[in-house]
């Protein structure tokens, strides 16, 4: 499947506008989510958040990807900050991963192209939906909070960007 | 007398192979490059041969930006002490990890091609990029060379999960030469990894379009070879000569009846000869001024281009001298085939040189003593000037076609700048006036109209006419 875009000189496509629409969305309630909880100077925050996602999204700024993860980390930031409860970060980070996910579309797909591609990412939005949802649970079981448990999931982490990343194939042995 | 007007054949046809003639345009008139038949071979349909790309795998934006936040947000959580932050970030870290991962190959199979490979100016030429291998998405984007436009498919094109993955563009070039006509990137992503590709295709051979053009312009002496010009000196042509009495051998078809029964002696009708002419075009290639695709080189080369094909049209023997860094020439030749060897010695015009070159290397065979010569310059260089110079004291019949087609940019805001304007202008003149003062011709030509409205004043008595009453050019309509 083929998509295209010419640097804007084409009137943008209709699957574009529909994935950036939904794109800012998600990024919108990943920023506005928690805001109902700051307090003072820290409301600042969804101004700042709401901004990046716009730019994000278009504008000439936009071809600079560290834009997007701004926005994700002034929505970490919001989150860090309120302390809301389970439920609203749960949705969060959900939020968080489907605008990260989204925010990378190549511009100007025609429709069924776009279509493709929202389906190669949905595998991705499965295992961000259940992998929340077993912290969810995990965190919510009413058990003394332990240092062991946040150790476990750094090493989670720092394995998974280990597994991810991409690894060169080895090189073929000589002939003996 | 007039000339015989050109046949109604077109110019030589582009061909992968050798050249054939392309019949059917419009008499006198250049053809448009569409009439040029391009058998070029279709690069869509046909399969396109893939060569191994080194491929650089590296971290895509993607991955960063989902490790980025996942770790982030992990710290923070250690940070604070607070297992619920956690949930920020562990969507985030489970599609990294739900990312597919495994051996990426070290190379790439792909290509890109350009068909045709020979082309006229303003003609399309379509590229085809294609990437075969385990790739979830390619991203192609063209970078168009100079002179060069895309006509047809988006800058950037997405395939998704496409086996191979290609892209296909139109592009016009509007320069002449051997060029690469653009470069095609590829990014390559397979999960979280991409792979930039780049790619270049092969050279094209773009040929001048000639503008339209006659062959007017005929040196005084034509060659004693049959061709299709007039010449002055009775012969078995068709164009009307003269009247004289019967001498015994005359056909009697030729007979004049209406003389004969008014004077009571025969007397026949003399045909004019048909000859050949031998025409030398002169390229300056020692100054290229103006913007990519319409310097004055670009204008040169068109310009001979459109005079060898009105020439070589009509069955005249066509040669080229260009002055350069290297003085190279061709020898007058007649047939189709010589319009595509002295285009392919323009494609090697271009390089920068401070040598003089020394006309007494030219051979006799390459600058015949009565050839007309047309040069096509854009009297900045000196160097061109003094050729000049020496060519006319050899007696050379010789034209001058000014392609200096745009003046130097004035400030409305500053008053020096429009007086360097007209002191410039001025210059102009003068050089042309001390050119005509030695017998030399100049026709102003602009690229926007043909060769036959640069040597329409020739024909006329006053003005330029005038000035080839010093030489042995004549001009005819």
């Amino acid at each position: 499947m083929i998509g295209g875009g010419n640097g804007g000189i084409r009137p943008p496509r209709l699957g574009d506008v529909i994935t950036r629409l939904v794109t800012g969305c998600l990024g919108a309630g990943m920023v506005v989510l928690p805001a109902p909880h700051l307090t003072g100077r820290s409301r600042a925050l969804v101004v700042v958040g709401l901004v990046l996602v716009a730019v994000s999204l278009a504008g000439p700024l936009a071809r600079w990807r560290f834009v997007g993860t701004l926005a994700a980390a002034t929505a970490v930031a919001e989150a860090a900050a309120t302390r809301p409860d389970l439920a609203v970060l749960a949705w969060e980070g959900l939020l968080i991963l489907g605008y990260l996910l989204l925010v990378d579309a190549p511009r100007n797909m025609p429709g069924t192209v776009t279509a493709h591609w929202l389906w190669r990412q949905l595998p991705l939005a499965v295992w961000g939906v259940f992998t929340a949802a077993i912290v969810l649970v995990v965190l919510a079981v009413r058990v003394p909070v332990s240092a062991w448990l946040l150790v476990a999931g750094a090493g989670a982490a720092a394995a998974a960007v280990v597994i991810a990343l991409p690894r060169r194939p080895p090189e073929p042995r000589e002939p003996r | 007398m007039s000339n015989r007007p050109p046949q109604a054949k077109g110019p030589p046809a582009v061909q992968h192979e050798p050249a054939t003639p392309a019949r059917g345009a419009a008499a006198g008139q250049a053809p448009p490059p569409a009439a040029a038949q391009r058998p070029a071979p279709g690069p869509a349909g046909a399969a396109v041969p893939l060569a191994p790309v080194p491929a650089t795998w590296q971290a895509a934006p993607r991955l960063r930006r989902l490790a980025t936040i996942g770790v982030a947000v992990t710290l923070l959580a250690l940070l604070t002490r607070h297992a619920d932050l956690l949930l920020l970030g562990a969507p985030a870290l489970a599609a990294l990890a739900a990312a597919r991962r495994g051996g990426r190959p070290g190379t790439l199979d792909a290509a890109v091609t350009a068909a045709p490979s020979r082309c006229f100016e303003g003609e399309d030429v379509e590229i085809v990029a294609t990437v075969a291998g385990p790739v979830d998405e390619a991203t192609f984007r063209i970078e168009p060379g100079p002179a060069v436009t895309v006509v047809d498919g988006p800058l950037t094109q997405v395939v998704v999960a496409g086996q191979p993955a290609s892209a296909r563009w139109v592009l016009q070039p509007h320069a002449w030469g051997r060029h690469q006509l653009c470069t095609v990137t590829a990014r390559c992503t397979d999960g979280m990894g991409q792979a930039p590709l780049t790619l270049r295709p092969e050279r094209v051979e773009v040929f001048p379009h000639p503008p339209p053009a006659r062959a007017t312009l005929l040196p005084a002496d034509l060659l004693r070879r049959i061709g299709e010009h007039t010449a002055t000196a009775p012969g078995a042509g068709i164009e009307f000569y003269g009247i004289r009495g019967y001498q015994p051998g005359d056909r009697l078809r030729d007979l004049n009846w209406a003389v004969t029964s008014r004077l009571g002696q025969p007397h026949v009708n003399q045909r004019a000869a048909l000859r050949a002419a031998d025409l030398v075009i002169m390229i300056d290639a020692f100054s290229d001024v103006g913007p990519p695709g319409d310097t004055t080189l670009d204008l040169a080369v068109r310009g001979a281009a459109g005079l060898a094909t009105a020439y070589l049209r009509t069955g005249d023997r066509v040669g080229v001298v260009v002055l350069g860094g290297v003085l190279r020439w061709l020898a007058p030749s007649p047939g189709n085939r010589q319009f595509f060897k002295i285009v392919e010695m323009a494609f090697g015009v271009r390089f920068p040189s401070e040598a003089t070159p020394d006309l007494d290397r030219v051979p006799r065979t390459a600058l015949p003593p009565r050839a007309l010569v047309v040069l096509f310059s854009p009297l900045l260089d000196r160097r061109a000037l003094n050729a000049v110079t020496d060519l006319r004291q050899r007696g050379v019949s010789l034209v001058i076609v000014d392609v200096l087609t745009r003046e130097p940019p004035a400030e409305p805001r500053q008053p020096l700048s429009q007086l360097a304007v007209r002191l410039w202008r001025l210059d102009r003149g003068a050089l042309r006036s001390g050119l005509s003062s030695l017998g030399v011709p100049v026709l102003g030509w602009d690229s926007g109209t043909g060769l036959e409205a640069a040597q329409a004043p020739l024909g006329r008595g006053g003005g330029v006419g005038a000035e080839l009453r010093g030489q042995r050019i004549r001009a005819v309509r």
